[in-house]
């Protein structure tokens, strides 16, 4: 599969390194080029695997790879710009699986009832810990 | 009426002030406390520092009980993560959006904000109002002194509607295509008519390059 990750921060390294292990073609967005250091070398060095933008502009998103990509997920550290990006991806570039991270509840769970696949960290977290705490 | 602007900057202060002076009752979001405290002075106590798409910052401002949400700051996608926190969890009937980026007015009507303003697209209305209604040509030169021209039929432009063949051409001068705004190639034959922002692939001599424009631009 093509995938199109947004935001290279922990998670995002997770995801895209997780995923070009497994063997998919992965490309990788981020506005800060460090940040593409947490990933393998092999996928850094890659051609094309990473592209130094927000993901916020169609343009860039076309220079992505958006049209050929069958994942999008968008786990930046801005929640506004996740699920802006992630809603073009889904409404304009109609890329088959989307998915964005919102840190904050009610809006994790408004976007989840507009159709999009929004996942809260904030959410899972703490339900981790509480769990660990009280079991 | 009540109506949250998000953003005081310069476009949010100017919309406040004409808001007020109409009567209306406003409510100003504003995430630089500086600004804060300048809207404060000059309209009361009208203003909470916060970011405008976080819903306790919206449920602070009343958001809740709003006919209108307006979002006026710099990012196109905090103005439609405001917007869509506004109409979705608050059921603000109207959300109003500035947009920086053209390419997002497709996207935010597609999600429902009901008015998408674009300043860039603002401004370009503004000079093609003003300026002689010539469009960007491209010119190609071709061997013979000839030049091939590629020239998008604007707004106001006299062949708008005519037949093709109705156009009086400049001498030496043929029309070799012309492509629809949606990019389609339009069939020439007697039935082809101009229509507005179709693109004109013409040849002719270089020195009717600008009597062309003007046949085909030129707002009368």
């Amino acid at each position: 599969m093509n995938v199109i990750v947004m935001g290279c921060g922990r998670i995002g390294t997770q995801i895209a390194t997780t995923l070009w292990r497994e063997g998919h073609s992965v490309t990788v967005l981020d506005t800060v080029p460090e940040s593409f250091l947490s990933l393998p070398k092999e996928l850094r060095e890659t051609e094309g695997a990473t592209i130094v933008c927000d993901g916020i502009l169609e343009e860039e998103l076309i220079d992505a790879g958006i049209l050929d990509t069958d994942v999008f997920v968008a786990v930046s550290n801005r929640d506004n710009r996740n699920a802006m990006a992630a809603q073009r991806a889904k409404h304009i570039f109609n890329v088959p699986q989307v998915v964005c991270r919102v840190g904050d509840l009610e809006r994790q769970e408004m976007y989840n009832k507009l159709g999009l696949a929004a996942i809260s960290p904030t959410k899972i977290t703490s339900a981790l810990i509480l769990e660990a705490v009280f079991t | 009426m009540y109506i949250v602007v998000v953003g005081g900057g310069r476009v949010g202060y100017f919309l406040v002030r004409a808001l007020f002076n109409a009567g209306h009752e406003v409510f100003i979001i504003e995430r630089n406390s500086r600004r804060v405290e300048e809207l404060v002075s000059h309209f009361g106590n009208v203003a909470i520092k916060g970011d405008g798409s976080e819903p306790i910052i919206q449920m602070e401002a009343g958001v809740a009980r709003a006919d209108i949400l307006i979002a006026t700051t710099g990012a196109d996608e905090d103005n439609l993560a405001a917007c869509q926190l506004a109409k979705h969890r608050f059921n603000v009937p109207k959300t109003v959006t500035l947009i920086n980026s053209p390419e997002d007015e497709r996207l935010f009507g597609l999600l429902g904000v009901d008015v998408v303003v674009s300043s860039t697209q603002l401004l370009l209305g503004a000079i093609e109002e003003e300026l002689p209604a010539h469009s960007p040509a491209h010119v190609l030169p071709v061997q013979g002194n000839r030049e091939a021209a590629t020239i998008g039929v604007p707004q106001g432009s006299p062949v708008i509607g005519k037949r093709l063949y109705d156009i009086a051409l400049p001498p030496e001068t043929f029309i070799v295509a012309v492509v629809d705004r949606d990019g389609e190639l339009k069939q020439l034959n007697e039935e082809t008519y101009i229509e507005l922002h179709d693109e004109i692939v013409a040849i002719t001599v270089a020195d009717q390059a600008e009597a062309l424009l003007e046949v085909l631009s030129t707002r009368r």
